[in-house]
């Protein structure tokens, strides 16, 4: 269990944490005689600051451990000796138990159980063994079960990360490249405008002969650069459509561009009446009949050479929240 | 550790279980040998037997139950195509040596000084009274080390050109490695 201080926690500070208990964790748990009791204070310090443990502690039932430990030392009193260290049967009483003897070990002061007497009073004479045996009793499991507990707490108090998409760079077209030419009759301009509102809206970055080019500009070598930034031709083939003229010319380019890109360009014809004549260059290409503008974006998207990426929340919506309910 | 080391007398082979962290989503922690970096990518647990053998010693050499061609990554940063041995974290390195020596090499000094002592005690020949005995500080083992717990620190990735999710530490500003593939990727 973790309190909700620990869930304001962010994942850095968690990490850090994390890796603060481990560092001394490892340390006491390999230190040998030498330095153990050095390494023991600072486990025990450890336990007594770290944020993510010390919530972990403060989470624990009440478990009065001073009383536990009397009554062994009251029996080893009598029997002249300690013959097992029985810790409580509950697993968080006996986390508690274990917190109070590393807490004991650790103090200078009167109430100080050495390790090296805590050993002899369970017939382990030798330093070295008196160690060995406070730590497989005591340090070990108490350290495994805190590992555990903090891997739970560091998972819970993890926000949930979005997945980001690795893209191969093979994928990722030149900026300004992937625009997306309209051609159509002007007298189509009303159907074609919305249409491109569409497409503009879902994030494409359309674009028409009226709007894009000014007075004067309208010009075949203009369209040649519009279709070299493009990497589609939509072709709106109503039954004002006709094979002369500026579309002459768009079909014309849109059928360069298709061979010098191969399937970085494609020629989407979109035929909205089924009398209308098929200009002979876009034959070859699939060509599809639509019924109506919400068809024709529908083809449109499902043959673009391009796909745009995943959802992201607006801004505005972003700032604003939901509050959890409590 | 998992369970005590058991002997199967048929055919003298030892056998471990052996419990490596992994994070929330399965992913197991690696660090690239030439750059040093880390990242997480997700692991069938009989992959992760090939990077067990420079820590155990080439006459011990771990065998899964089910084995299989050994498996390389790229390196998330670099690109650098890698074994598993090679990508083993400081961390997990550490703590296979301190599981070897103590479940394997320990016990074997232990025996062996064992089996001396006794070859030794009271020997004697017509000139020469040999005797060896030994402290009664026996070779201890060390004790079990512990590893983990592994944090949720790192940011997903899904490569669109092999579809694995792999781990990265941001921030890096940099284009990645796809682990499986070593294509490079640019993060969305």
């Amino acid at each position: 269990m973790t309190s909700s201080a620990s869930k304001s926690m962010t994942k850095e500070e968690v990490t850090q944490y994390v890796g603060m208990f481990k560092r001394k964790r490892d340390e006491v748990i390999g230190a040998d005689s030498g330095d153990f009791d050095h390494h023991l204070n600072r486990f025990v310090n450890e336990l007594d600051t770290n944020p993510l443990v010390k919530d972990i502690i403060g989470t624990l039932p009440l478990f009065d451990a001073a009383a536990w430990w009397h009554k062994i030392d009251e029996h080893a009193e009598r029997v002249r000796r300690f013959e097992r260290l029985d810790f409580p049967p509950n697993v968080n009483d006996e986390l508690v138990a274990q917190l109070f003897l590393l807490r004991r070990f650790a103090r200078n002061d009167s109430d100080q159980i050495r390790v090296f007497d805590f050993g002899c009073a369970f017939g382990h004479f030798n330093v070295k063994d008196a160690i060995e045996f406070t730590r497989s009793v005591v340090i070990r499991p108490f350290c495994q079960e805190m590992t555990e507990r903090l891997r739970t707490a560091a998972r819970m108090v993890s926000p949930e990360l979005r997945e980001l998409v690795g893209v191969p760079v093979s994928r990722i077209p030149e900026d300004g490249k992937t625009k997306l030419f309209l051609s159509h009759k002007t007298t189509n301009k009303d159907l074609v405008h919305r249409c491109f509102k569409l497409l503009k809206t879902l994030g494409f970055d359309p674009w028409m002969d009226d709007d894009a080019m000014t007075a004067g500009d309208k010009t075949e070598r203009a369209i040649l650069d519009g279709m070299d930034r493009s990497c589609a031709a939509i072709f709106f083939l109503t039954k004002e459509f006709r094979d002369d003229g500026f579309l002459e010319a768009e079909i014309d380019y849109a059928v360069v561009q298709a061979r010098k890109k191969g399937e970085r360009f494609k020629i989407i014809p979109l035929v909205f009446d089924r009398d209308t004549p098929i200009p002979r260059l876009l034959e070859r290409f699939t060509w599809k009949p639509v019924d109506g503008e919400l068809e024709a974006m529908h083809e449109v998207i499902r043959a673009l050479p391009i796909q745009l990426g995943p959802p992201i929340w607006r801004e505005s919506v972003a700032d604003s929240a939901p509050e959890p309910i409590k | 550790m998992g369970d005590a080391p058991t002997l199967d007398e048929s055919d003298d082979v030892q056998r471990y279980s052996l419990n490596l962290p992994i994070d929330s989503d399965h992913c197991f922690r690696m660090q690239c040998s030439d750059c040093g970096m880390e990242f997480k990518t997700q692991v069938d647990p009989s992959q992760l037997i090939d990077s067990l053998a420079p820590s155990v010693g080439r006459d011990w050499s771990p065998k899964a139950e089910n084995p299989h061609e050994p498996t390389s990554r790229f390196c998330v940063y670099c690109g650098k195509r890698q074994t598993f041995a090679e990508l083993r974290t400081d961390e997990t390195s550490s703590y296979l040596r301190q599981i070897a020596y103590r479940e394997i090499a320990a016990p074997m000094i232990n025996a062996f000084m064992d089996q001396l002592a006794a070859t030794f005690s009271g020997s004697r020949s017509r000139y020469i009274s040999f005797k060896m005995t030994r402290s009664a500080d026996h070779f201890h083992l060390p004790p079990r080390p512990i590893i983990g717990p592994e944090c949720d620190d790192m940011y997903p990735v899904r490569s669109l050109c092999c579809n694995v999710t792999f781990k990265v530490a941001l921030p890096w500003s940099f284009p990645i490695h796809c682990v499986e593939c070593g294509v490079e990727l640019q993060l969305r």
